[in-house]
């Protein structure tokens, strides 16, 4: 008896967890419908230990991060319990300089290859990749952060981004000019 | 673990056939005690804190002795010993030119450890008192630390994963051969020995390392290199017992 027992209780637990993980591998997230309402550019300086807002001195231009914030509808933070997701996604993310880059980007070149997403952790990130074909909707965090991976000649230099969405919409905007020394 | 038990059951049969044949006296010893870390890692460039742990930590200890003649036996042994990872400085880790933004250390990380040998003993027998020494060859698991850091260099935007990995792969516990000899001091009452135990262990072979440098953007290996430590781990065991003999 107390065997059939044990085995009644070994089954159940087993039925219970295979229950649980396929509940659990089948749930959706839920996500809160929001709009992109506009974005923000940032310098930021990366020469310490993490990036922060740029002063008008400049920035070494081995350190130039340049920091996208999206903002929208909905106030986003990391710790929403559901994530929220664009009704209009971004499709594309360009870069071009206003000014002349270096001697192989001339100004008004398209210069997005020459930023990469940010690896350190920092606040509210968001991943922008768009290059590879995917589209920025899962508002996972609002920031983009776009380290510069190719040395621009030193002196003033700003940048156009112009971010296309789903819908074909495009909205673009100018950065500031920052010396890069 | 596996290879433990392997050398167990492997030579285990051979001393069991031994007993059926003649009738010379078995013995059963039941060991509890503390196991202190002799073993001081120097690994050079890398910390030290890789593969040290705490100085002591408690372990309980089988062992079944044959005995084919008065004086000469063999026996195997079987030990579980409690190991944590100390917390020492780990900063020369990681080079004066760059920041840690973050790593996954798990200072104190402790499991339990096995360790089985197999050898031969040689009793001393005066009235109640009895000495046995023993040389005994087995193998032996390690706790091993495999942390990983990203660090970003100072002044630029530059960003590096670093990994060490016991091992080639991922390591927590590393299986090695070992040599202990050891000695016992017996009190027999009736069937029943009370036992004073030491024994030492001594490696004789170490817990290889890899370090594996990569570049964060692009997840590409920039440096990859093994390394050891100079010196062999040891351990000394000294325990009470009860043995019972048959």
């Amino acid at each position: 008896m107390k065997y059939l027992l044990r085995t009644i209780l070994v089954l159940a637990v087993f039925l219970g967890m295979g229950f649980n993980c396929e509940g659990y591998l089948d749930e959706e997230p839920e996500y809160r419908s929001c709009k992109l309402t506009d974005f923000e550019l940032h310098h930021m300086n990366n020469e310490g230990k993490q990036p922060v807002e740029a002063t008008s001195d400049g920035i070494k231009k081995e350190a130039y991060i340049l920091r996208i914030d999206l903002i929208t509808d909905s106030l986003i933070s990391n710790y929403n319990y559901s994530f929220y997701k664009l009704e209009d996604g971004i499709i594309k993310l360009d870069i071009n300089t206003i000014n002349t880059f270096n001697q192989d980007y001339p100004a008004g070149a398209d210069i997005r290859s020459c930023f990469t997403n940010y690896p350190g952790t920092v606040e509210q990130y968001i991943g922008d990749y768009t290059q590879k074909g995917d589209t920025i909707d899962i508002m996972t965090g609002s920031k983009i952060y776009l380290a510069l991976r190719t040395i621009p000649q030193a002196g003033l230099h700003s940048f156009k981004v112009t971010l296309t969405f789903a819908s074909g919409k495009k909205i673009e905007k100018e950065t500031t000019p920052i010396v890069l020394y | 673990m596996r290879k433990i038990i392997i050398l167990i059951l492997f030579f285990l049969p051979a001393i069991l056939q031994a007993q059926t044949k003649r009738s010379e006296s078995m013995i059963i010893d039941m060991i509890a005690g503390i196991n202190v870390n002799l073993f001081e890692p120097k690994f050079g460039n890398a910390s030290d804190c890789l593969l040290s742990t705490k100085t002591i930590s408690p372990f309980i200890k089988g062992r079944f002795s044959y005995f084919f003649s008065s004086g000469w036996g063999a026996f195997v042994d079987l030990k579980l010993a409690s190991a944590t990872h100390s917390g020492r400085d780990y900063s020369n880790m990681i080079p004066n030119l760059y920041y840690n933004l973050g790593d996954d250390f798990k200072e104190n990380n402790s499991t339990i450890l096995h360790d089985g040998s197999i050898g031969g003993t040689y009793r001393i027998e005066k009235k109640n008192w009895s000495i046995r020494t023993r040389l005994g060859i087995g193998i032996g698991e390690m706790l091993a630390k495999n942390p990983n850091f990203t660090i970003k260099e100072k002044g630029n935007n530059n960003l590096y994963y670093i990994i060490y990995l016991a091992g080639d792969t991922y390591m927590e516990v590393d299986e090695l051969p070992f040599l202990n000899p050891g000695i016992s001091l017996s009190y027999k009452y009736d069937d029943i020995l009370f036992n004073v135990d030491i024994n030492y262990t001594q490696f004789i072979q170490k817990t290889s390392y890899t370090y594996l440098l990569t570049d964060a953007y692009t997840q590409k290996v920039i440096e990859k290199r093994k390394f050891a430590p100079k010196n062999l781990s040891g351990n000394l065991e000294i325990g009470l017992g009860i043995s019972f003999s048959f």
